[in-house]
Formats: structure tokens, C-alpha cells, sequence
């Protein structure tokens, strides 16, 4: 009874996914591409906002493209460029990487609810700071224990310098 | 309408300039959106990012700040005053002939010529070159600056025989006619591109500060004049013709007053469902057959 109480506990913890596999920066999967099917399964839209004449009368400095996938109902917005063209592209990717996260979660494909390449960096990064904090403690380790020494040394000047002046320990 | 004191207050935790960016922008959004651009391009020295902002403040439109705007496929067309900065809907209309009118046309071996009138800082003209290299584009237009600038533009996107020649729209002289319309049988181009001056003078205190103080009003204010001429003179001269507009009367000026039987003439409609553009063929041209697809 009591094991099986410890047994719960212990999976109750650990509900972050352990990752095995190591991931290197020079061995990333492929960067997500456009693929030309979908383009069919979209609706594209400029945002320009505001009402008023429009035309030459107003300069906006901003263009806005939204995505709506159609199956999924995922709608993207982006404006980050003051191109179109720019932002047409990035938005395209935005999107494809959330289609991605759809079809690797709930069991299917690596289950993480990322796509392959956002997987590899996110463990990237986890592994850098593990890696880190790894360096940092030895570092510490090493400091501390030269620390040690230096007191142990005082102390024992200490302990000669009352024996000389008592005679006694 | 005055910002309310709250939103400069939550700009004022995110960055300090953002404040003055606000009476322009009027979101903190687009202000943020405003002001990355603004650092990313004075990266070097901040003294020049402090100025730029005020003068943003002041109203100053953000392309003539940064000096340029991306227009078209992958064209950078610089911005300078005196010269009207590209606006969207223009690069709609450029994107529009593009693909649905010239994309055929282009295959056919014989020589396509297109007049750009009122080319201003040369995009429209430069956009349809960029797609379409075999075409011969001769850009008119009345101000110096923006025939300097036009070709300023046209080296800066490595792009050739694009032609800029400075002439009246309105009373053309006999020379400039004759630079245009040469080398054709029937003395005909084989399209008009314009996108001339239509504000309405009456709108001139609805407009934001930074079109009414920096932007020249010679390339704004406008109302039938360009299409009567366009009617009178020009439609005598080409095939087929695409005009930029903003009032239901200009639309009407050019429909009502070409002959019937000769022409058809269509309405364009921007992206925010506004009459933006007018545009019709001969119908017994080459091109007529382009429009029909």
C-alpha cells in the first residue's frame, strides 16, 4: 500500500517529459517550408484599417496580413515589416508552425505539440542552461574547496601561535 | 481627438520615447511597431534616433524620415519632400495589371509600349518594368524633383530603359507628343497608366497633419481636371487605360464622356471595398482580348 502511495507521488512529480535524445546545433532538423498545397486552404486578407477617404488623403506607415486556415479555423495576424512581402512570408510561417503543433500533439507524430525544428531548439536551449548551471557549480565546487583549505590553514596558525603564547593546546 | 491619459501612461513603462510617437500612431501597438523601425535604423547613434522621433512628433510622415518605401515585388523607392510617398493602394493597382492584365500580353513578340502619367517618384512605372522587362515605359510628369527622383529610384533597383521626361499632363507640348507616341502605326500606346492629383480641396482641413503640412500639394489636389483631359487628349493616344480615383463624380467624368461604342470602361474596387481606380480598352484592340480572361 504504502509503496504503491510512493509510486503516484513519484509520476505526480515528474510531469515534465524527460527528453533522451541530444540535440546538436550543427544536426537541427529542417526549418519549416511553405507548402504550395495549403495556399488553396487559406484565406488571405490585407488589413488597412480605419475608415475616412483613404487613397492619397492618408499615409499609412503599416501593411497587415491576416491568414485564415480553413479546416483548422487558426487565423494568424502579423505586421512586423513595412513590406508586404515580408510579411506575407513571415505570416506564412507563423502558420505553418502552429498547423505543425496540431499535428504532433495528442499522441501523434513526437507528441510534444511542436513541430520537429521548435522541438530541437527548445531542448537546445534547456540543454545550454543545464550546461551552464553544470560549469557554475563545479566552478563554485572548485572556489569552495580552495576556500576550505585557506581556513584550515588560519585555523591551525591560530591554534600554533596560543600553544606558543600559553603552552597549552 | 486628444490620447487619454492612461495610454500615455502605460507607454511610458514600456519605453520612454514611446510617448511621442502616439499623436501619429494613436495605438500603442502601432506606436511600438513605429518606433522598432525607427531603432533599427539609427542603430549607431542615438542623437539621430532623439531627433527622428521628434520630428515624428511634429508629424512628420515615417517615410520621409527613413527615406525609403518597399513598393511592388522587391522594389525600395526612395522618399523625398516634394514628392508624393507611394501609397497602398497604388501597389494594389500595380499588382492588379500586373496579374491580370499584362500577364498574357507580355507573350505576344510585338512591342508593348506604356505611358506612366504623373509618375511622381517613378513606382508605378517601376513596378511594371520589374515584372515585365520587355515592355518600353516612358514616365512623365511636371515636377523637377520627381524626375530626379524617379531616376534616382530607377538605378537604385538596377532596372534600365525606363524613361523620365519632364512635360505638362495637361497642355501637352507638340515635342513631348510627338516623344510619345512615335514609332507606332496607328500612333497609338498600347496603355495609359496614371495616377494623378484627386483630393478634393474641400477635404483639406479633415487631413492628418502629416499629408496636409509635408506632402506636396501639387501631387494631392485635384478634382476632374485630369480626367477631361484624359478624355479630350490622352484617350486618343492609347488602347487601353488604367486611372487611380477617389470620387463616384471622376468615375462618372470619364464613363459618360468616352464614346460608348468605341470603349469599355470598368470600375476598380481597393481592398477596403472603395471605388479606387477606373480602367477600359478599345474594343477592337489587341489588348481588349487580355481584359475579357
Amino acid at each position: 500500500m504504502f509503496k504503491e502511495i510512493k509510486f503516484i507521488f513519484k509520476r505526480l512529480i515528474h510531469t515534465n517529459l524527460v527528453l533522451d535524445t541530444k540535440v546538436k546545433a550543427n544536426k537541427m532538423p529542417p526549418r519549416l517550408k511553405w507548402d504550395p498545397k495549403l495556399e488553396f486552404e487559406i484565406e488571405e486578407k490585407f488589413l488597412y484599417g480605419g475608415s475616412g477617404a483613404g487613397g492619397q488623403a492618408i499615409n499609412r506607415t503599416a501593411s497587415k496580413v491576416q491568414l485564415k486556415h480553413i479546416p483548422t479555423g487558426i487565423v494568424v495576424v502579423n505586421q512586423f515589416s513595412r513590406s508586404q512581402k515580408d510579411n506575407r512570408k513571415k505570416a506564412r510561417e507563423i502558420l505553418m508552425e502552429k498547423i505543425e503543433s496540431i499535428r504532433n500533439s495528442d499522441g501523434n507524430g513526437n507528441g510534444m505539440g511542436m513541430s520537429d525544428r521548435a522541438l530541437a531548439v527548445y531542448t537546445l536551449k534547456k540543454q545550454r542552461k543545464e550546461n551552464r548551471e553544470r560549469g557554475a557549480a563545479k566552478k563554485y565546487k572548485k572556489h569552495d574547496s580552495e576556500r576550505s583549505e585557506i581556513n584550515k590553514k588560519k585555523l591551525e596558525e591560530e591554534r600554533m601561535m596560543i600553544l606558543k603564547m600559553t603552552g597549552k593546546n | 481627438m486628444r490620447i487619454s491619459y492612461r495610454i500615455i501612461q502605460n507607454s511610458k513603462k514600456i519605453d520612454p520615447l514611446l510617448p511621442f510617437m502616439l499623436p501619429q500612431c494613436r495605438t500603442i501597438q502601432h506606436a511600438n511597431q513605429e518606433l522598432i523601425w525607427l531603432k533599427n535604423h539609427f542603430q549607431n547613434s542615438k542623437s539621430k534616433l532623439l531627433k527622428a522621433v521628434l520630428q515624428r512628433y511634429n508629424g512628420k510622415p515615417l517615410q520621409y524620415i527613413l527615406e525609403t518605401q518597399p513598393f511592388g515585388d522587391d522594389l525600395t523607392i526612395k522618399c523625398k519632400l516634394n514628392v508624393l510617398i507611394p501609397r497602398w493602394e497604388t501597389d494594389d493597382i500595380c499588382n492588379y495589371i500586373n496579374t491580370k492584365i499584362l500577364k498574357n500580353y507580355a507573350r505576344t513578340d510585338k512591342k508593348v509600349k506604356i505611358i506612366d502619367l504623373c509618375s511622381g517618384s517613378g513606382c508605378v512605372s517601376l513596378a511594371l518594368k520589374e515584372k515585365n522587362p520587355t515592355f518600353e515605359i516612358v514616365g512623365v510628369d511636371i515636377s523637377d524633383d520627381c524626375i530626379q527622383l524617379a531616376t534616382e529610384n530607377k538605378i537604385l533597383n538596377h532596372l534600365q530603359d525606363v524613361q523620365y521626361i519632364q512635360g505638362n499632363v495637361l497642355r501637352p507640348s507638340s515635342s513631348l507628343m510627338n516623344v510619345l507616341t512615335s514609332e507606332k502605326d496607328a500612333k497609338r500606346v498600347d496603355m495609359i497608366v496614371s495616377n494623378p492629383p484627386y483630393v478634393l480641396h474641400s477635404t483639406l482641413p479633415q487631413l492628418n497633419v502629416s499629408v496636409k503640412k509635408y506632402e506636396p500639394s501639387l501631387a494631392l489636389f485635384g478634382n476632374l481636371q485630369f480626367y477631361e483631359n484624359f478624355v479630350n487628349v490622352w484617350s486618343n493616344h492609347c488602347d487601353s487605360f488604367f486611372y487611380e480615383l477617389g470620387e463616384e463624380e471622376q468615375y462618372l467624368c470619364v464613363q459618360n464622356n468616352l464614346d460608348s461604342n468605341v470603349w469599355s470602361v470598368f470600375k476598380w474596387m481597393d481592398g477596403n471595398d472603395k471605388l479606387r481606380g477606373v480602367y477600359g480598352y478599345r474594343k477592337n484592340s489587341n489588348i481588349s482580348k487580355m481584359f475579357n480572361i
